[in-house]
């Protein structure tokens, strides 16, 4: 179920809302929320609902043994069963095939016989957030962070709650543990007014930007890559630079709104990545939960800055490829990945020289465009594509023809691109908006959600789902 | 609280913002009030102009054609019955009944109908078959659009008053399309308009399309605009080029579903003895310039081809290799537009598949 589709808004939504503060006992909450949740995520496909409910089982299961082991080894045991049991599943649905492909690649330059069988394996939504959510979870109790939950149900509703289910922001159960405890028996009204602004502004920002934008530029430049010239190629990457960001920031807002609507708190996701003056900034602003929990969670433990100048670097190195190799098996986002951990690298290294000049128009240019070029392989099909389009950024494959030209610069999406442009450079975002709460503002509130709602018939997934 | 994790810090400036609850109330009543005031305003439009004829209401005349029951309705009444039965998209449209029956002089009827998917097609073959058709040729024009998966099995049918029940695949819900029906954007500007033409405009909508009794459909503005000559406006092509270039973006293999409608349309037909023509609709040399050097576009058509000489190996019909212009004459100026053939040309194509050259083959 899409959070910009008829049958949440219209059916979905209100009856979880009615339920939700309708019902008295917390637990009952809880238990209502889970299932909801497991009602939300079924709807794509019930097969995969029992293996969430393994999945977060288990976490519950390993953080309770690991609380009990009597000694750092059993602990150690634990949490490696834990890891090798969660990122085991995750690895089979998201990367056997891929890993099954290249090596069979491998054996055929290899001249040896044997080849692995291609199963097409069907990857279940959202299984890359949901292992990140529970395995913090086993995580954290063996590092004495938090302790074993006493109630079943606030963990089953932490792991499944429908706002944050399939594409974040990834929370830890230490963000949603003291909620669940002292949960507000009625709603109260400042939550709900921030829920609709939030919920509204990030529906705009997909419906209304980013989808209009994927479909004027994105789509149609994309799906034509390999004969793309000097315009259309800055064309297509500016536009799914303007894409992705109002894509994941504004699905972003709507979990955070969806929160409040049900009287819960979400962390930031994003925090204007684009005025980042370095590209360490950047990641601190772009999908800031997924940066904290590889920090948290694989940076340090590798060593992280403590080992000197070259194993940071290793481990930025490192982290980077597992971050990029997250979001999805090909070999396009192991250098995407790869290539930020090299920027990352460069910050690292100039960063202690004084005498860099560092006024911040060029530092947010800079770190922009190196944005940008990273977003080619990001959204390349193949390798071979994402290098053919670097060239034509760079001039290799000439200019287009004035036919070509016309055919590409349409004035009223040219409009919009530019508009999302500017207002991703120089706007504050949703988070350091002042909420208004006149007149006027609610009725343009209610006047974009109705905008909203007259263009769900154009089914448009978000696009970090398929991660 | 976890040291390092970043939760809630951020929504607490937010919070901050003390306002009286009243405001907040107040706030979220005017949003709630708006927003279901025009919701409530686009559904009962929806419901009592029906601009897009989906309820039959019929208060007002719908601004949508729905050529598919009006061609039903016309072939229920069409004498002498036809034998012979054009299917395809609109790709097809100009493929006149009357060529064909001086060509193979069998009563003809042109039953391709806009967007046509194969569920659509063979969803028509069935009710021809339940309506009393004598058919024995089929011509159908396959383009590798209509393979892809764009949207639920049988949409296109789930509103036809005549077609639905024929669907091979059980009756459509009506759910798939009640939110596009009642409450997009398309159908709030038809509302808006078909409420100016019956204010403002006498109440008859202007009039761009017309069917003859045979099927046969007259493009009523682009054939004045072509009358003037100079082929296909240059806007209308670069339309093309960007719809085409839309469809074939993420169109990374031809839909199994609807292949194997095809396949059951095409095994109906064996059965009852039908012979079926087929050929993919040729594109304006622009359309296949434009797409030729992408990824998708190539690729697709080679897939369709190859899809159409297996069935052809299978004995399930005769392909016609008519998709370069070459198979129709060469005249780029024969189109509306980048993929819709004028009637010369689409004459011109009727003749390679039935012409005197192939009449032996087809008798």
């Amino acid at each position: 179920m899409l959070f910009n589709s008829y049958v949440f808004v219209f059916a979905f939504l209100p009856l979880v809302l009615a339920g939700w503060w309708g019902i008295r006992s917390p637990s009952g909450r809880l238990v209502f929320l889970t299932l909801a949740s497991y009602l939300f995520y079924g709807w794509w496909d019930w097969r995969f609902v029992p293996l969430m409910i393994v999945s977060s089982s288990a976490d519950l299961v390993a953080g309770a043994a690991v609380a009990r082991a009597a000694t750092p080894s059993r602990k150690r045991l634990w949490l490696a069963g834990l890891l090798v049991f969660n990122l085991g599943l995750l690895g089979f649905f998201k990367y056997y095939d891929f890993l099954a492909g290249n090596l069979n690649a491998l054996a055929g330059l290899l001249g040896a016989a044997w080849r692995l069988p291609l199963l097409d394996v069907v990857l279940p939504i959202g299984i890359s957030f949901y292992t990140f959510n529970s395995i913090s979870y086993t995580i954290d109790i063996y590092r004495n962070h938090i302790r074993p939950t006493r109630s079943v149900l606030a963990f089953s509703a932490f792991v499944a709650m429908f706002p944050h289910l399939v594409a974040g922001p990834i929370i830890r159960y230490a963000d949603m543990d003291e909620q669940f405890a002292n949960l507000p028996r009625r709603p109260p009204p400042a939550y709900l007014a921030l829920g609709a602004w939030f919920l509204v502004l990030g529906m705009v920002k997909k419906v209304l930007v980013a989808d209009p934008i994927a479909a004027s530029f994105v789509t149609p430049l994309f799906g034509a890559a390999d004969g793309l010239r000097l315009v259309g190629a800055w064309l297509a990457t500016l536009a799914y630079t303007a894409q992705i960001y109002f894509d994941f920031s504004g699905y972003s807002d709507m979990a955070v709104g969806l929160a409040f609507l049900l009287g819960l708190r979400f962390p930031q996701n994003f925090h204007s990545p684009y005025q980042a003056e370095s590209i360490a900034e950047f990641w601190r602003r772009w999908h800031m939960s997924l940066s904290f929990w590889l920090r948290d969670y694989l940076f340090i433990p590798l060593g992280g800055s403590r080992g000197g100048r070259l194993a940071t670097l290793r481990n930025l190195a490192i982290t980077m490829f597992l971050g990029g190799l997250w979001h999805g098996a090909a070999w396009t986002f192991v250098v995407w990945g790869l290539y930020h951990g090299a920027l990352l690298a460069i910050h690292a290294l100039l960063r202690p020289l004084t005498w860099l000049p560092r006024a911040r128009p060029v530092s947010v240019a800079v770190t922009f465009l190196s944005v940008v070029i990273g977003w080619v392989f990001f959204r390349s099909a193949t390798l071979p594509q994402a290098l053919g389009l670097l060239g034509a950024l760079a001039g290799r494959r000439g200019i287009e023809g004035s036919a070509a030209l016309g055919d590409l610069l349409s004035p009223a999406p040219l409009g919009l691109l530019l508009g999302a442009l500017v207002v991703a450079w120089a706007a504050p975002n949703t988070w350091q908006i002042r909420h208004p709460r006149g007149p006027l503002a609610a009725v343009a509130l209610g006047l974009l959600f109705f905008l909203c709602v007259l263009r769900f018939a154009q089914e448009s997934p978000f696009l970090y789902f398929q991660f | 609280m976890h040291p390092l994790s970043a939760p809630q810090q951020a929504a607490e400036p937010l919070l901050r913002q003390l306002v009286p609850e009243a405001h907040d109330r107040r706030f979220l009543r005017v949003v709630l009030a708006v927003w279901l005031g025009l919701v409530a305003m686009s559904v009962a439009g929806a419901l009592l102009l029906d601009p897009i004829g989906a309820f039959g209401t019929g208060l007002v005349q719908p601004l949508v054609w729905h050529d598919a029951d009006q061609k039903a309705a016309l072939f229920l009444a069409r004498e002498p019955r036809p034998r012979l039965l054009v299917l395809g998209s609109s790709h097809m449209m100009k493929m006149s009944p009357r060529v064909l029956t001086r060509l193979t002089g069998r009563p003809a009827f042109n039953f391709s109908v806009s967007a046509a998917r194969p569920e659509d097609m063979r969803a028509i073959l069935r009710f021809a078959f339940a309506n009393g058709a004598a058919l024995d040729r089929v011509l159908i024009g396959v383009d590798a659009e209509m393979l892809r998966n764009d949207g639920p099995m049988g949409r296109g049918l789930a509103t036809s008053h005549h077609l639905r029940r024929y669907a091979a695949t059980g009756a459509p819900s009506r759910l798939a399309s009640l939110g596009y029906d009642l409450l997009s954007g398309d159908t709030v500007l038809l509302a808006l308009r078909s409420l100016r033409v019956h204010l403002l405009e006498g109440g008859q909508p202007p009039r761009q399309f017309a069917i003859q009794p045979d099927g046969f459909v007259e493009f009523l503005r682009w054939e004045a605009e072509a009358a003037r000559g100079g082929g296909p406006p240059e806007q209308r092509l670069r339309e093309s080029i960007r719809d085409f270039r839309r469809w074939y973006e993420s169109f990374d293999r031809l839909d199994p579903d609807r292949v194997a409608e095809l396949r059951g349309l095409l095994a109906e037909a064996r059965e009852r003895g039908v012979q079926v023509d087929a050929c993919l609709p040729p594109l304006h040399p622009r359309v296949l310039r434009a797409l030729g050097r992408t990824a998708r576009f190539p690729q697709r058509r080679r897939d369709t081809q190859r899809l159409l000489r297996e069935l052809e190996e299978q004995g399930l019909l005769r392909l016609h290799a008519l998709d370069g212009l070459q198979g129709q004459g060469g005249d780029a100026d024969g189109f509306y537009d980048g993929e819709h053939m004028d009637e010369a040309s689409s004459t011109r194509l009727l003749e390679r598949v039935y012409g005197p050259d192939t009449r032996r083959a087809v008798q």
